[in-house]
Formats: structure tokens, C-alpha cells, sequence
């Protein structure tokens, strides 16, 4: 058990440096700012912070960077809500509900779900850390490629869960995002795959070019097509922001399942905010109450979205500190920042350097709560900026998704794939065809083809232990069984909307 | 008429799909003749884009005969395809704008670039707001991100131009 007392001196010293608080509300406010724009991430914030780091105390210094990711992680439902253009990869979930919502006149509500959603989830993960961080870490470390692959399986068959009606343009899509992701290098034998002899395809396709072309494109194209001028402001009122007790109780259940899940997810190593998001949406469409269908402004697929990024972001930390394991590919970049002042996270952090582990919590959930108040009184500003005229409005998201492109490697090789994947996504779009499964194909694409690879040439080509090893077998049922349920589910509600359509038919002919 | 169009699409796009995987799938078939390889029992480095790219033809064809049978079943709707639709003018212009500013950007530098494209982008978009008004926009706006990415941030924009004036002055 930890010494109460040390814990106390942590905290107070945190709570009394004004460095580290002002560098966590400062960071918080930046990863908001990032995770807002378009193509601007909470990875990208967190790597271009660490270099202003190296003058601050290592905890301050970290409390930046986790304030940034906190932000980052909750700043994507702003722009997902109010341009129906993800600010974030993760926030691709909260544009079925939250743009309909925003469509229906309730931008503010959608924003208030979003930003307590952020906030729940990130204490509940908080919580987790604090109090089971070194437990759940020790479940992890029992994970070999069999469990992995078995679990990147398992993320491919949500592509059944977020299908549209036509399954064969969702599959298509799911095809189109794996065959993107496996463009590089082959990760076992070095085999350049589809370079065709161009140096910067030979370490693939980065996530954010690929997907601020998918989204951010046909939306600004769309959005130039639009009569310029100043929109209706909807007035926003911090009330009507809020949900009110009685909502937050009515919705208790998605807000703690969703949490959950984001939470496991992200102590799970090398998964993200991706998979969790995708994974709480299709489990929240079985336990909402809230009678609006999903995908036309239903809160609880809001709550789902953020609450599941959100929640990552504690999960994320688990195996970070206790194991020196990055849970996604933004702490791999937290972890840099850590080592660049000196710690090594891992079971002796917690020994040696008790008062930074006791920091970074306390941190944390000061970011969580300037997060909270920052997304309440910043909700007018952000409401602003979709009021403001389409002429300003496209320059500026062009500007700023190509600099988003552009920024995180310097490469403007970067900007001219956002370009193709762009022009070819206006095209999907036209033929509405669904973007969500091809970004679910590019996150777990790779992962899925190394993990079973690698598993197949540890077995010597076997399937078997996928079969006889508990943890694989338990997630592969699971995901046939869900993804069996799912297409039965679609396939049921086309026959049922193509039977409607004959039958108008036949009556219009009579 | 809008779903006459959009069949059409479909149609294009999934014949697009299939152009392309059948494009890599030759592609594929003509590098793994020299790729390395084990000869262990491991699934080779072309095993995994081939079975993609095969479901991706699969499906894109699922989604032709599903857009050309309904296309078939509704010849005779009268409907007319608006397939001009997508390449409306300001779309077109917007993206040719892009075009440019990624060009720019390359050849004068971010900063010039920034500042050339904002004001074309608003006054194609809004052609009667002041220029003046437009340029002060874009002043503060390109101003605001040299500060933030730049100064801040510290990532690094090639300055061409603004290389040069700076070694004149």
C-alpha cells in the first residue's frame, strides 16, 4: 500500500506550484484548440509541445503534454458537431449523431453531451488508473500476437455493426481502408508493397493526411457550393448547454458502459480511441433508451464517442507508467516526452519517482476539470466560428487541414495524399458510399495482418492455437457471434425497406 | 432524379474500384515473382493485399449490379441524371484554388501563399465583399498562423521567397 502521507505532499505539491498548474490549463486549452481543427490532433499537439517542455520541472513539463491529450481527445466533437468534419480521427463516431443534432438546432445540447461525456469518461479512467493501474497491467503482460490478432479480428467485424443498407458498399469501403494501410513496407520479409519505386510510400500512408482527405474534402468542396453570408446564430445559453441531473441519470448506463469500455480498450496496448469509439457506438445502439434512432441525433451516440475517447486517455496511461507500454500511438509519443526528462516509466517509476506518478494524476484531473469548463464557456466562441461566412470558413479549414497534413512529419508529400485520398473520397460521397468502415480497415489493417502473420509463423502456419488458447478463442466467438447478429440485423432491415419499395411501386402502377 | 444520379455514381465509382484492384492485383502478381520470401509454412508477403484486393472486386461488383439493375428497372421513369451536378462552379473553382495553393506553397513559400490563396478563396466564394476588407482578413489570419505553427510551434515551412528578401535586406 502507498503511504497516505506521501500521496498528500504529491498533490499539495502540485496544487501549490503555480508552473504546473498554469502549464496544465494551458495545455489543456491547446489540445482543445488542436483537437477542434480539422486534421490537427492531440499526437501532433503533444509532438510539436516537446520541445517547449525542456525548460519546465518534469512534472510540469508531462502535465502539459497530458493536458494537451486530455483537450485533444474531447476538442474533436467540436468541429465533428458543428461541420460534420471530425477534428480528430477518433471523433469520426461523433458525426452520426452530433451533426444531426446540430442540423436539428440542437448544436449547444450536442456540445454539452459532448463535453460531459469527455469529462466522465476521463475521471472514470482516472479513477481506474489511480486505483487498479498496477492490477490490470499485470492481465496485459499475458497478451502474445494470438490475442492480438484475435482482437484486431474482433475490430474488423464492427464493420458490420456501422454498415449502411447496401453491404457491399461497406465492405468495399472496409477493403479500400485495409488495402491503404498495408501500402509500405511488409512488416516481416521488407517487401516494398504498391511504392512503385516512390521513396515516401515506402513507410505507408500516415493515419491524419488519409483522413482529413476522407472528411475534410467533399465537406469543404460541399460547403463552397453554399450560399456565403452570415448564418442564424443559434444563441447559446450555459443552461442549455449542461444536462441536467435528471438527463445525466436517464443516461447512466451508456455513459458508464461506454466509459468502460474506452478504459479497457485503452490498457489493452497498441489499440486507441478508434476501436473504442467504434466498439461503445455499436454496444450503446443495445442498451439506449433514448428512442431516436441512431446515426439522426440520438445523445447516447455522442456519449458513446466521447465518453470512449476520452476514457482511453487513463486506460492508455495504465501500461504506460506501470509497464512502459504506450497504449496508442499518442502516449508512444508521451512516452518520448517522458524519457526526454529522464523517467522511465515502468514498475520502478512508482518506486523511485512516487511524487511525479502522484503528480501526473493530480494533473490529470485538473485537466479533466479545466477541460469541462473550458468546453462550457468556450462553446459560445466555438458556436462562432460555424456562424462565421462560408467565404472565411472554407479558406481557413483548407488552410488549416493542409497544415495539419503537412505538419506532424514536414512532409508535403503528406498534403499531396490528402489530395488523392480527397478527390477520390468527393466521388465516395456522390455515390454514398460510408467513410467510417475505410478509416476502420486503415487503423486495424496493419495490425491485423502483422498480428496473425507473425502468429501463423510462430505456430508454423497453424490456426490451432487461436483455437485451444482461452483469450482468442473467447474473442473470435464473440466477434462472429456479433458480427453473424449485426449482418443479420442490416440484411433483415433491407429486405424490409426494398419489400416497401416494391410494394409503392406496384401501387403507383395500379 | 437525385437517386438516378447517385446510381450513376455508383456505377462509375464501383467500375473505378475495380479498374484499380485488378490494376494492383497485376501489380501485385508482377512484384511477388521477385519479392523475398521463406519457404517455411507462412503466408507471404502478397497474400493478404490479394485476398483484399479480390473481396474489394467482389463487392465493388455486387454494388455495379445492384446500381444496374436498378438502373434497368427505372429506364423508363423519365428521370434525367444530373451528373453535372458534382462539378458545380464554385466546387470546381474551389478546388482549382486549392490547386494553386498547394503549388504556391511549394513555390513562394507558406506564408506567401497563405495570404495569395485566403484572399482568392473569399472573393470567389464572396465576390462582393471589399478586398480591403478581405486582405486585412488575411494579413492577420496568415500573421496569426506563422506565429502559432512557426514561432511556436516550431514547424518548419520552406520560405523561398522570404529567404531571399531577408538575405537582400
Amino acid at each position: 500500500m502507498y503511504d497516505i502521507g506521501a500521496i498528500w505532499n504529491g498533490v499539495f505539491a502540485v496544487l501549490s506550484d503555480p508552473v504546473t498548474l498554469l502549464t496544465t490549463i494551458f495545455g489543456t486549452f491547446l489540445g482543445l484548440t488542436f483537437g477542434t481543427l480539422p486534421g490537427l490532433t492531440a499526437i501532433m499537439g503533444i509532438a510539436l509541445l516537446i520541445p517547449l517542455t525542456y525548460s519546465l520541472s518534469p512534472v510540469a513539463g508531462v502535465a502539459m503534454l497530458i493536458g494537451v491529450y486530455i483537450g485533444g481527445m474531447s476538442g474533436g466533437a467540436i468541429s465533428a458537431i458543428l461541420l460534420n468534419i471530425p477534428g480528430t480521427p477518433s471523433a469520426v463516431v461523433t458525426t452520426f449523431d452530433g451533426y444531426p443534432m446540430a442540423k436539428k438546432g440542437q448544436a449547444a445540447k450536442a456540445m454539452g453531451w459532448a463535453a460531459f461525456s469527455s469529462f466522465f469518461g476521463t475521471v472514470f479512467s482516472w479513477v481506474i488508473l489511480v486505483f487498479l493501474s498496477s492490477y490490470l497491467a499485470v492481465i496485459c503482460t499475458s497478451f502474445s500476437v494470438f490475442e492480438y490478432a484475435a482482437l484486431a479480428f474482433f475490430g474488423l467485424t464492427i464493420v458490420a455493426a456501422i454498415t449502411s443498407k447496401n453491404i457491399f458498399k461497406s465492405f468495399s469501403m472496409l477493403c479500400l481502408g485495409l488495402f491503404l494501410s498495408i501500402i509500405g513496407t511488409d512488416p516481416l520479409f521488407g517487401n516494398m508493397r504498391f511504392t512503385f519505386g516512390n521513396i515516401n510510400l515506402m513507410g505507408g500512408l500516415y493515419i491524419t493526411p488519409v483522413v482529413i482527405g476522407l472528411f475534410s474534402f467533399p465537406q469543404i468542396l460541399k460547403t463552397a457550393t453554399e450560399i456565403s453570408g452570415p448564418r442564424k446564430l443559434e444563441r447559446v445559453r450555459i443552461r442549455d448547454i449542461m444536462p441536467s441531473k435528471k438527463e445525466i441519470w436517464q443516461h447512466k448506463l451508456p455513459l458508464l458502459v461506454t466509459s468502460a469500455i474506452g478504459t479497457v480498450v485503452g490498457i489493452i496496448p497498441a489499440t486507441g480511441q478508434s476501436i473504442a469509439c467504434f466498439l461503445s457506438y455499436s454496444q450503446c445502439k443495445k442498451i439506449t433508451k433514448d428512442p431516436t434512432p441512431f446515426g439522426e441525433g440520438n445523445p447516447d451516440g455522442i456519449i458513446a464517442s466521447e465518453a470512449a475517447n476520452n476514457s482511453v486517455c487513463g486506460g492508455a496511461l495504465v501500461p504506460l507508467l506501470t509497464l512502459g507500454i504506450p497504449g496508442d500511438s499518442v502516449t508512444a509519443v508521451l512516452l518520448g516526452g517522458l524519457m526526454i526528462h529522464g523517467l522511465q516509466p515502468g514498475p520502478s517509476l512508482f518506486v523511485e519517482e512516487f511524487d511525479f506518478v502522484v503528480g501526473i494524476f493530480t494533473a490529470m484531473l485538473i485537466g479533466a476539470i479545466t477541460m469541462l469548463i473550458m468546453n462550457i464557456f468556450c462553446i459560445r466562441f466555438f458556436t462562432m466560428i460555424i456562424s462565421a461566412p462560408n467565404c472565411y470558413l472554407v479558406g481557413g479549414v483548407v488552410i488549416v487541414s493542409m497544415i495539419g497534413a503537412y505538419a506532424l512529419h514536414g512532409n508535403f508529400f503528406d498534403v499531396l495524399v490528402m489530395f488523392v485520398i480527397g478527390i477520390l473520397s468527393y466521388f465516395l460521397v456522390k455515390a454514398n458510399y460510408p467513410l467510417a468502415p475505410a478509416v476502420l480497415g486503415l487503423v486495424l489493417g496493419s495490425m491485423f495482418e502483422r498480428e496473425l502473420r507473425t502468429a501463423l509463423r510462430m505456430s508454423n502456419g497453424s490456426m490451432m492455437p487461436f483455437f485451444t488458447r482461452p483469450i482468442p478463442l473467447v474473442i473470435i466467438i464473440l466477434g462472429v457471434v456479433f458480427f453473424c447478429f449485426s449482418m443479420f440485423r442490416t440484411i433483415r432491415d433491407s429486405f424490409r425497406d426494398s419489400k416497401t419499395e416494391d410494394g409503392q411501386e406496384s401501387a403507383e402502377e395500379g | 432524379m437525385k437517386e438516378r444520379t447517385q446510381k450513376i455514381y455508383e456505377v462509375i465509382v464501383s467500375l473505378f474500384l475495380i479498374a484499380a484492384s485488378i490494376f494492383m492485383l497485376l501489380s501485385a502478381n508482377e512484384s511477388s515473382k521477385t519479392a523475398w520470401t521463406t519457404t517455411t509454412n507462412e503466408l507471404s508477403t502478397w497474400w493478404f493485399p490479394r485476398v483484399i484486393l479480390s473481396v474489394m472486386i467482389v463487392m465493388s461488383a455486387g454494388v455495379l449490379f445492384i446500381a444496374l439493375r436498378w438502373l434497368y428497372r427505372h429506364r423508363k421513369d423519365g428521370q434525367k441524371a444530373g451528373l453535372w451536378d458534382m462539378f458545380h462552379k464554385k466546387s470546381v473553382l474551389t478546388f482549382l484554388c486549392m490547386t494553386g495553393y498547394a503549388v504556391l506553397w511549394r513555390v513562394a513559400g507558406f506564408s506567401i501563399g497563405t495570404f495569395v490563396y485566403f484572399i482568392t478563396q473569399t472573393k470567389l466564394l464572396d465576390p462582393s465583399r471589399s478586398l480591403k476588407q478581405i486582405a486585412v482578413a488575411s494579413l492577420l489570419f496568415t500573421a496569426l498562423l506563422m506565429v502559432v505553427f512557426s514561432s511556436m510551434f516550431r514547424v518548419s515551412f520552406n520560405e523561398p521567397v522570404l529567404d531571399i528578401i531577408r538575405k537582400l535586406f
